[in-house]
């Protein structure tokens, strides 16, 4: 959606499937859209570090959207940032 | 009736006819719950939908039912499917799930899915989804508007088997009914809602004989692609850019505090990004969305400014990417309290995608609609029988103007697209109150060339003890105009204790925290409770609308002459209007 700043790395990643428990419903939610994912989830590396994602079309747009958006230090599933500009 | 033109493999009319076939059958799944159900918020409100899913997951046509859950039950469904995985079905087996925090809307939502074996394998899952009015929380009605954790909202179900193999599971049939305070009502509208997933498996059934299984399958496949490039043709449509709105719910049952939500929506060719980054941090009270909740109100706004012919099916949501933080009022997380999550909020998250709009489509947006789905809830004991019974009471609101049209008078919130409740049925069916007045308020559409739509007024005087809950918005804030219109009148909720001489609020009586969202509250014979429902917001510049149309609502009592004088500048004795 948006052009990714030219020196993020993303690695091939590969699909997980954790046990769920019933006695410990906690699921993994995606790091770019905040979605809690059911079981099976995407894990890629971006820029060295390990993220979770719904699938791997969210791992593209979590380099092409939101790291250009919203800056690489933080995920949608770790904070709730201010907007860069704004205007209604 | 759709028609679907382009396929690859299949005539447009074979194409047509299946892709009717299964959307007739979600339809007729709504008409045999409305007809076979016991609570009115089923046979009167209709507040349920109905659906026809993939093995995959991938839902194939859906019934124009209740806006909120067509999209949540995307969620729900593919929740249930993935944490069981297909070899847990079996033939005969029903489904029950409620629980937010795995994809249903709010607790009182309860999805049933049954899987459609063909051959001995599965080639569909039909579902519902559809408002129990009594769902075991702390007050009658579910909805307690000052709730601070999901428990508190009634009975978690995650998904599990009612029936197995075609048999009741006797042991989950007496779990929920030994929590709810009306178990022979929730018995009759599960019944309807089971009835309901058989009709649609034999039609299911019926439709892979006729048609056989490869054709069905390439149908459906093509079905998917058809609505994906339609909907993206139609984004195509909207310049691209980025877009921003904020608004805010007013408070949480808890504090005073507002939560703000914003809106950063980006449209580059066939793709949007909904992003609410920035939203406030989840409410204590009831008023948190959960994931799908927010996904589902942007797929309704998208609904609202598209080709209703679109099939609606998984295809015409590919096109949408929602952004929602965890812990925020958009995305809460375990164990917030969400049920008006989905009444409150997912009605200003729709009205929120307008107004991003409004500069880049004005033909096509609308104002904000009233913006709540005036949850009030009651129950009681009916006296002459000795049951407990329990109701969720919706009022419409007045929605907003839109191009070439004024808003909708007291019309259930866009989300909800029920139907009010019959003054008739709700005196019969409930001994709690009569009711003295219903009517539209005039004034309260916000001005402009196309008005909002009116809310309304209704007073209820109780005769018999019952405990009231509320959870209601647009209270303290106005739904707002676009594109030069006015904003509507925001609405209230007070209380007259019996000898009382004037109307006052729920916190002044009863030092309730919010004026409109509380719970539990025990009124006596002859109390009265008024119910003032906002009205829509204005489109377009006032001197913009014609003088014939001032004329005709203060003829009609839709405004009055003071106002259309201040805010038209109409002057009666000539009927010019004077500009200013």
């Amino acid at each position: 959606m948006v052009d990714s700043p030219p020196s993020t790395q993303i690695s091939a990643g590969e699909w997980k499937l954790p046990d769920v428990s019933y006695v410990d419903p906690a699921r993994v939610a995606c790091e770019f859209c905040g979605r809690p994912i059911p079981r099976r989830y995407w894990s890629a590396e971006i820029d060295g570090t390990r993220r979770s994602f719904c699938d791997p079309s969210h791992a593209q747009l979590y380099v092409e959207y939101w790291i250009p958006t919203w800056g690489k230090n933080i995920s949608s599933e770790s904070d709730s940032t201010e907007p860069r500009t704004r205007s209604r | 009736m759709n028609t679907v033109t382009h396929s690859n493999k299949l005539d447009p009319v074979t194409l047509t006819v299946i892709d009717n076939f299964l959307t007739s059958t979600c339809r007729d799944m709504g008409v045999s719950m409305m007809k076979t159900s016991y609570s009115p918020i089923f046979n009167e409100s209709l507040d349920f939908s109905c659906v026809i899913f993939d093995p995959e997951g991938q839902m194939l046509a859906q019934a124009e039912f209740c806006p909120s859950q067509i999209g949540t039950i995307k969620f729900t469904v593919n929740w249930t499917l993935e944490e069981l995985g297909l070899e847990a079905f079996e033939p005969g087996d029903v489904l029950i799930h409620d629980d937010p925090y795995r994809g249903s809307g709010h607790v009182p939502e309860h999805m049933m899915l049954k899987p459609v074996f063909y051959r001995n394998e599965i080639v569909a899952f039909v579902a519902n989804v559809a408002h129990m009015s009594e769902p075991g929380a702390k007050t009658p009605g579910g909805l307690s508007g000052d709730a601070t954790e999901v428990f508190q909202e009634g009975l978690l179900l995650p998904p599990v088997k009612i029936k197995r193999r075609g048999e009741d599971v006797p042991d989950i049939w007496k779990i929920i009914l030994a929590n709810h305070r009306t178990p022979k009502v929730t018995y009759g509208d599960f019944r309807a809602m089971i009835g309901s997933l058989d009709l649609a498996e034999a039609r299911v059934i019926e439709l892979f004989d006729t048609y056989g299984e490869e054709t069905v399958r390439d149908a459906t496949t093509e079905l998917l692609e058809i609505a994906e490039r339609r909907m993206k043709a139609e984004i195509a449509s909207i310049p691209n850019g980025v877009y921003y709105f904020e608004d805010s719910i007013e408070d949480d049952g808890i504090s005073d505090t507002a939560y703000p939500m914003k809106l950063r929506l980006t449209v580059r060719d066939t793709d949007i990004i909904a992003d609410f980054t920035g939203s406030a941090p989840q409410a204590a009270g009831p008023v948190n969305a959960i994931y799908a909740v927010t996904a589902s109100a942007v797929y309704n706004a998208f609904l609202h400014l598209t080709d209703p012919s679109i099939p609606r099916n998984e295809g015409c949501y590919r096109p949408f990417t929602i952004i929602a933080p965890p812990g925020t009022i958009v995305n809460c997380s375990f164990p917030a309290p969400v049920a008006g999550g989905n009444t409150e909020t997912s009605p200003r998250i729709t009205d929120m995608v307008f107004g991003a709009l409004q500069d880049a489509i004005p033909d096509r947006v609308v104002a904000a609609c009233g913006g709540t789905s005036s949850p009030f809830l009651f129950g009681g004991t009916d006296p002459r029988s000795g049951d407990l019974y329990a109701h969720f009471h919706f009022e419409g609101v007045g929605w907003g103007g839109r191009k070439g049209q004024d808003g909708n008078d007291m019309v259930v919130t866009i989300n909800g697209n029920c139907r009010n409740t019959p003054v008739e049925v709700f005196e019969t069916r409930y001994p709690a109150f009569l009711i003295e007045e219903y009517r539209l308020v005039a004034d309260s559409g916000g001005p402009g060339q196309w008005r909002g739509g009116l809310g309304g007024e209704r007073i209820l005087t109780v005769i018999n003890d019952v405990t009231v809950s509320a959870l209601l918005n647009r209270m303290k804030t106005d739904p707002w105009g676009v594109l030069g219109g006015d904003d509507g009148q925001r609405g209230g909720i007070w209380i007259k204790l019996e000898g009382m001489s004037d109307w006052r609020t729920f916190v002044d009586v009863f030092g309730t925290r919010s004026p409109s969202k509380f719970s539990g509250i025990t009124l006596h014979a002859g109390d009265q409770v008024k119910l003032v429902m906002p009205g829509g917001g204005g489109y377009g510049p006032v001197a913009e609308r014609e003088v014939s149309l001032v004329e005709r609502d203060i003829e009609n009592g839709f405004i009055s002459l003071e106002r259309a004088s201040i805010d038209y500048g109409y002057e009666p004795s000539d009927g010019e209007r004077q500009h200013g």
